[in-house]
């Protein structure tokens, strides 16, 4: 089922095109090194992807920035790390969500997972989807945003970062189950907010 | 797969248009650094061009690609790529009149600096012929939206670095030669 979503995790990474060559592989060598301007050069070329990940975790501006930013030094020191086993940007991506996952529990005690009493049998089908809704791109980053921080959170793990449920328990150390759950009810959610007028025309 | 899926999956590339808060890279020059913040030192606005010379190399990179692809065959390019294509337009375009409506001192420089931001335009159109090639290709596709975002960035530093220039002067006219 989530094999859809893992098809476009390479556009989602917003790794540069030249991300595979030796060019690229001679500037991770350099950060290696603690090189700082092939550091700051990682994050010109990077911030864009990453910083619209943590925004869409952590919810606010500025909080986003300084998540991001300590997520691309961390980055730096655990380099060394890194095998290339998946791209450069995957890597990258995933120590920025854990840092954004950290920022929320610390800010909070915890993310907000509704506890479920029992595991629901969960099909595609057994959300309404009005076939006359109209989906724009505006709209629907809107609604993610209000959306209750436990479904933000999964939602945009699975929906724009390709993850699947395994993954996503894994960075915020939930249940399989739960994770399913969480993805199905913030769905369900956003289906309803994108139903209403009003948000439309927001 | 529902349709909400689909869209977002067809539409992933424009989830990404927001960018940090303006004076992020100085900040983050100061948290490698672990120094004070710098002082602009950018004094004119015509230093930017460096900056600017940095999407036009993004242009080369989808051209070496196209001519190394030997393909040449028109077609159809993606409706997702050229919404957002329109989307990253309307974002310069706006950016571009904020940048026009800056006095200069120098018109000079001025001129110098929108003819260089126009020319980015013509390797424009050179990334989109490159994608009418190669419709499909996923480094054709990143480089555009690479430099789409270089685009962005480059304008906002320059934004920034006017919007400093403006207050800079307006406090101190002695420290102009910092």
């Amino acid at each position: 089922m989530q094999q859809s979503a893992k098809h476009f995790v390479i556009v989602a990474n917003n790794d540069p095109s030249h991300a595979y060559g030796p060019k690229h592989q001679r500037l991770l060598e350099a950060c290696r090194k603690g090189d700082q301007k092939a550091q700051f050069e990682v994050y010109r070329r990077y911030h864009a992807a990453m910083y619209n990940t943590t925004l869409r975790i952590v919810g606010d501006p500025d909080d986003a920035e300084d998540v991001m930013q300590e997520a691309f030094l961390k980055a730096f020191l655990k380099i060394k790390t890194y095998r290339g086993e998946v791209s450069f940007g995957a890597w990258l991506k995933r120590i920025v969500i854990n840092k954004a996952v950290d920022f929320l529990r610390l800010k909070r005690d915890h993310i907000s997972m509704e506890e479920i009493g029992e595991v629901e049998d969960i099909r595609e089908e057994d959300i309404p989807e009005n076939p006359d809704i109209k989906l724009e791109v505006g709209t629907i980053k809107r609604a993610i945003a209000s959306l209750p921080e436990g479904y933000r959170v999964v939602l945009s793990l699975i929906l724009l970062e390709g993850y699947d449920h395994e993954e996503v328990s894994a960075i915020l150390n939930i249940s399989n189950a739960t994770s399913r759950t969480q993805y199905h009810r913030a769905k369900k959610k956003l289906l309803e907010l994108l139903n209403k007028k009003d948000l439309n025309n927001g | 797969m529902g349709n909400l899926e689909k869209y977002i999956r067809e539409h992933r590339l424009l989830f990404d248009s927001d960018q940090p808060p303006s004076g992020h890279f100085d900040r983050f020059r100061e948290r490698l650094d672990q120094k004070p913040v710098r002082k602009i030192r950018i004094r004119h606005a015509i230093q930017v061009a460096a900056s600017v010379a940095i999407i036009m190399a993004s242009g080369f990179v989808v051209i070496k690609v196209n001519r190394n692809g030997h393909k040449v065959a028109e077609t159809e390019i993606p409706a997702a790529v050229l919404e957002a294509d329109r989307y990253y337009v309307s974002q310069a375009d706006a950016r571009y009149d904020r940048i026009k409506d800056f006095s200069f001192e120098n018109q000079e420089e001025k001129t110098l600096l929108l003819n260089e931001l126009e020319d980015l335009d013509t390797h424009h159109q050179q990334l989109m012929n490159d994608l009418k090639a190669n419709p499909e290709d996923e480094r054709v596709i990143n480089a555009l939206i690479r430099h789409y975002q270089l685009k962005l960035e480059v304008m906002d530093q320059i934004i920034h670095q006017l919007e400093q220039l403006k207050i800079n002067k307006s406090k101190n006219h002695e420290k102009e030669n910092v």
